[in-house]
């Protein structure tokens, strides 16, 4: 599969199809970091195994004009559709080289984003590369987690989640990271009026983690790029997997999978006042 | 909230009400006396499509025990859709409050028309109650240092 991707790479840049072509390399200690090739000649160096978690749709420049050409696992290719359907990438720039990912391990066990995973294979892609034996699949709803943290009371909720927001150093990695953030100016930079207030502290670090799920609530397409990123292991997946959970199950949508949807936030339907009492449809 | 001692738990409810709707409504049950709870301060907004994340959280993070959201009833809406947006919203921004530890009584959005000043009087009435049934302020009041 890597010759498959390399020779890929390699035919895109040498027939100037794409500028440039975003990947994986594996330096000589084993990690593995995420490339930008502008020369065939560097084809050669890609990889894609273990260690490839970062989702490459968060390091695309969306705001240049060069023809991309970039290798999309399943959770990635969600982030490329996101971003299609709510006009941020222009699907004529991109050439997407579309991996069926067979999941992937850290120290021997599969990564936890891989473990709640529900499409493998990206959506939408103009190659597609497969190792043999891995197919594509889809799964309906898995289980999330959240379970132990619902069945808490709401002044126990209120504590853990102080008590895990308390750490944040507000670094913004997670925004950082993530492919959905895209704004140009974040809500945390406005100062007129400033909703979020720049200091550490346990309120505003809990007005920024709110707003920051709130942002991608039907956006959010579970890389779990946030987690990864979070220098203080805040388990911001707990708040994005329980906005998708209720956006699937009232809504009935699912970011990322449909490249003909709109943004479930952006239309509605007259006849959905369920909604606001969700558990008591009559 | 200094009250606490003589009236019990006096909870502060944020109004946030349609200007063509809702924020009519509250004036009709004014002018015609209805008796309600005073705990709610109105404020007036453009339309409920105009709440946006921010006026809840912020209202609740800077002491509000609840905050309640009037617009004009679906397929009435001065701005023909804000409320069949408002209404998807405000079902993900409440779940998502209820996920950190906000109890979804504090939370509510209803539909008031302009003419209906006692329907007005009974929802206010209903909620205020309900935010007073829990007894206490939320667990994100005062920085979040409450338990």
């Amino acid at each position: 599969m890597i010759d498959r991707i390399r020779d890929t790479a390699r035919r895109w840049l040498a027939d100037g199809i794409v500028d440039v072509f975003l990947g994986f390399r594996k330096r000589p200690d084993g990690t593995v970091v995420p490339v930008r090739i502008r020369d065939a000649g560097e084809a050669d160096g890609l990889f894609f195994g273990d260690g490839c978690v970062h989702n490459l749709m968060g390091l695309v420049d969306l705001r240049s004009e060069e023809k991309v050409g970039v290798l999309l696992k399943g959770c990635d290719g969600r982030a490329f559709v996101q971003l299609a359907i709510e006009g941020e990438a222009d699907r004529g720039r991109f050439k997407v080289l579309g991996v069926v990912c067979p999941g992937l391990s850290s120290n021997g066990s599969l990564e936890e984003k891989c473990e709640t995973c529900r499409y493998n294979t990206p959506p939408v892609y103009d190659e597609l590369v497969k190792e043999d034996g891995v197919e594509s699949w889809e799964k309906g709803p898995v289980a999330d987690g959240l379970a132990e943290v619902e069945s808490m009371s709401h002044p126990v909720r209120a504590a853990y989640f102080k008590n895990e927001f308390d750490r944040c150093i507000r670094c913004y990695a997670c925004r950082d990271i993530c492919p959905l953030c895209y704004c140009e100016e974040c809500v945390t930079e406005k100062s007129r009026p400033q909703w979020v207030e720049v200091g550490v502290k346990t309120s505003s670090n809990f007005y920024w983690h709110l707003i920051r799920a709130y942002h991608l609530a039907g956006r959010c397409v579970a890389c779990g790029e946030c987690d990864r990123a979070c220098p203080v292991d805040i388990p911001l997946k707990y708040l994005n997997r329980k906005l998708s959970r209720e956006v699937e199950e009232l809504f009935d949508y699912v970011p990322g999978t449909d490249p003909d949807a709109t943004p479930v936030l952006l239309e509605f339907k007259e006849d959905e006042e369920h909604v606001l009492c969700p558990g008591d449809e009559s | 909230m200094g009250k606490e001692k003589d009236r019990g738990y006096d909870p502060v409810i944020v109004g946030l009400l349609c200007n063509w709707c809702t924020y009519a409504g509250a004036d009709l049950a004014g002018t015609t006396r209805i008796k309600h709870p005073q705990n709610m301060r109105a404020i007036r907004i453009p339309c409920s499509g105009r709440v946006s994340p921010h006026f809840l959280f912020t209202s609740l993070f800077q002491g509000a025990d609840g905050v309640f959201i009037g617009g004009c009833h679906p397929a009435d809406c001065h701005y023909t859709s804000g409320n069949y947006y408002a209404r998807r919203r405000f079902a993900l921004m409440k779940s998502l409050l209820d996920f950190v530890g906000i109890e979804p009584d504090r939370l509510r959005l209803e539909w008031v028309s302009a003419s209906e000043g006692d329907r007005f009087a009974e929802v206010v009435t209903e909620f205020t109650e309900g935010v007073k049934a829990l007894e206490r302020p939320h667990s994100l009041k005062r920085d979040g240092l409450e338990s």
